[in-house]
């Protein structure tokens, strides 16, 4: 009988979570990804042509690791999208672009992602400092900073060869999530495009022990 | 009185006699037989002054022939060439050496032909040379003038060195010498002095005993030396150990260092394949956390939207 009272009773209360929850249905959700598609520049062979590099995964801020997607507003306040989130968090992206971009350039004769089983000779860190929308306090005027670091490593006596770091901004079309997807997807390709040309650059510096 | 001459008689007594004076001249100024002399050339370096045609040719002393021709040498301005005729009994060899020899005071020369061994061939003409050409030497004033001319530059060297040695900052430098070897001289004498020369013969004949104890001594020594040639053996059979030792432990480590090196490649091998699985890993659970901070932050913010959903959407710009 006591048995009996207590199977009620949890059965009530899972049954009141339940109807707790219905009242307020949660909102629609987009999600975005981005898309760099970027023609090929055939590179000139250099010194790296026989090396191995190996494009370690990027780490930053969490919200750069996050699937939600954040925006600042004015100043000092700071929110995510209520209706937008990524489909694929910003790090794990610019991560797979770099990889992608830097394999088909073939200035390396090898581009392996951070998985990979294999012995390199260089090791590509990213940082990501900054990956985000901006609006003003009225939530207009929205543009997207993107500022990344990379450090090329040599694996075998993990000195840095080089060093630099990328500052993008690119104007949002629209004042929405979309805009912003749409100016970060092009702040990235502008970042990946400088990015090769540095890397082709410390290739071709005869002073640099790459 | 009959004076009767026979003049065939007389035509040939004058006919006789002319031809005995005939005879006589001819004997007189016949030229010496070609065969019985030979011409030689001989070319001189050296001024033949006093060299007059029929001037005598000597062989070691003896006249055995003489000057025919005295001309420069037309094929070089610096050689006399003199032309000889010498007796073909004279022996003159490959080896005969001319020499011009002044005679007397009078000025003149002769040649003289010297050193010519029984055992050298005789001289004969080369090709292309018409006379056998005897080879020369200078003369004993050439000799004298060449043998003057090193002397004296020899002379004038040392005088030059000689002058170098005693210039005037040498000389002071050498009479600085002498006046610190006389202090020094004097300081040995006052050092010297009858007690240290006392001290000195005393240590002599200290030295003298202890010769004389080192002599006795030496028995015990030779004894020492074998003591310690026992013992160097002694110590050799045990570096001997020692080497043997020394090797085996080199053999240890070298499979010492080649079981490490395995080890090395295997841990190598592991690393490089578990390392990249650790770190998708760590990502991977990297972003649950961040997922689940998320969701903490949430529901620390409003706990009841556990149960009640109740805290109020801020929607972002664009947003209905």
């Amino acid at each position: 009988m006591k048995n009996n009272f207590k199977t009620v009773c949890i059965l009530f209360f899972g049954l009141f979570i339940l109807v707790g929850c219905t009242p307020s249905p949660t909102p629609a959700m987009d999600e975005y990804r981005l898309s760099v598609a970027l023609p090929i520049k055939n590179t000139d062979t250099t010194k790296c042509a026989k090396k191995l590099l190996k494009v370690e995964q990027a780490y930053g801020d969490k919200l750069f690791m996050s699937l939600k997607m954040h925006y600042v507003q004015g100043k000092y306040k700071q929110y995510a999208y209520a209706q937008s989130r990524w489909a694929q968090s910003p790090n794990e992206k610019i991560t797979q672009s770099i990889t992608e971009y830097l394999r088909a350039m073939h200035l390396f004769k090898s581009v392996q992602n951070a998985a990979s089983k294999t012995k390199n000779d260089l090791r590509l860190e990213v940082n990501i400092e900054d990956f985000m929308q901006y609006f003003d306090e009225n939530e207009k005027n929205s543009y997207v900073n993107i500022a990344i670091t990379c450090n090329l490593i040599d694996d075998a006596t993990h000195k840095i060869v080089a060093v630099k770091t990328f500052k993008v901004h690119v104007k949002a079309k629209s004042d929405d999530a979309f805009g912003g997807v749409a100016a970060l997807n092009e702040g990235l390709k502008i970042f990946l495009k400088e990015c090769a040309l540095w890397l082709q650059g410390v290739c071709l510096d005869k002073r640099k022990r790459v | 009185m009959n004076n009767k001459v026979n003049y065939t008689l007389v035509g040939f007594i004058v006919l006789l006699g002319v031809v005995s004076m005939l005879g006589f001249t001819y004997w007189m100024l016949k030229p010496a037989k070609a065969e019985e002399a030979q011409k030689y050339i001989i070319y001189f370096k050296e001024s033949v002054l006093g060299l007059n045609l029929d001037a005598a040719v000597k062989y070691k002393g003896i006249k055995v022939g003489n000057v025919i021709k005295l001309r420069i040498n037309p094929k070089n301005s610096e050689e006399v060439e003199v032309m000889v005729e010498i007796l073909k009994t004279t022996p003159i060899k490959k080896d005969t050496v001319a020499k011009l020899v002044p005679q007397g005071i009078t000025g003149l020369s002769y040649i003289n032909l010297t050193e010519g061994s029984n055992n050298a061939p005789p001289l004969k003409a080369k090709k292309g040379e018409k006379y056998p050409v005897i080879q020369s030497a200078p003369s004993f004033f050439v000799d004298i003038k060449e043998s003057l001319g090193s002397v004296s530059e020899l002379l004038v060297l040392t005088v030059s060195q000689t002058n170098k040695l005693l210039s005037d900052e040498n000389q002071k430098q050498f009479s600085r010498l002498l006046t610190k070897s006389a202090q020094v001289m004097a300081k040995i004498d006052t050092v010297l002095d009858a007690k240290t020369i006392a001290h000195l013969q005393q240590s002599a004949k200290n030295l003298e005993q202890l010769t004389q104890k080192a002599e006795k001594s030496i028995p015990n020594i030779n004894k020492l030396i074998n003591h310690s040639i026992m013992w160097e053996d002694k110590i050799n059979d045990s570096f001997g150990g020692i080497k043997n030792t020394y090797e085996e432990m080199g053999l240890i480590m070298d499979n010492m260092a080649k079981s490490f090196l395995h080890v090395e490649n295997n841990v190598e091998d592991v690393t490089v394949q578990t390392l990249p699985v650790m770190n998708g890993t760590m990502v991977e659970m990297q972003q649950t956390l961040i997922n689940m901070n998320e969701v903490l932050h949430q529901y620390e913010r409003s706990p009841s939207d556990m149960l009640f959903k109740k805290e109020k959407i801020k929607r972002g710009p664009g947003e209905k």
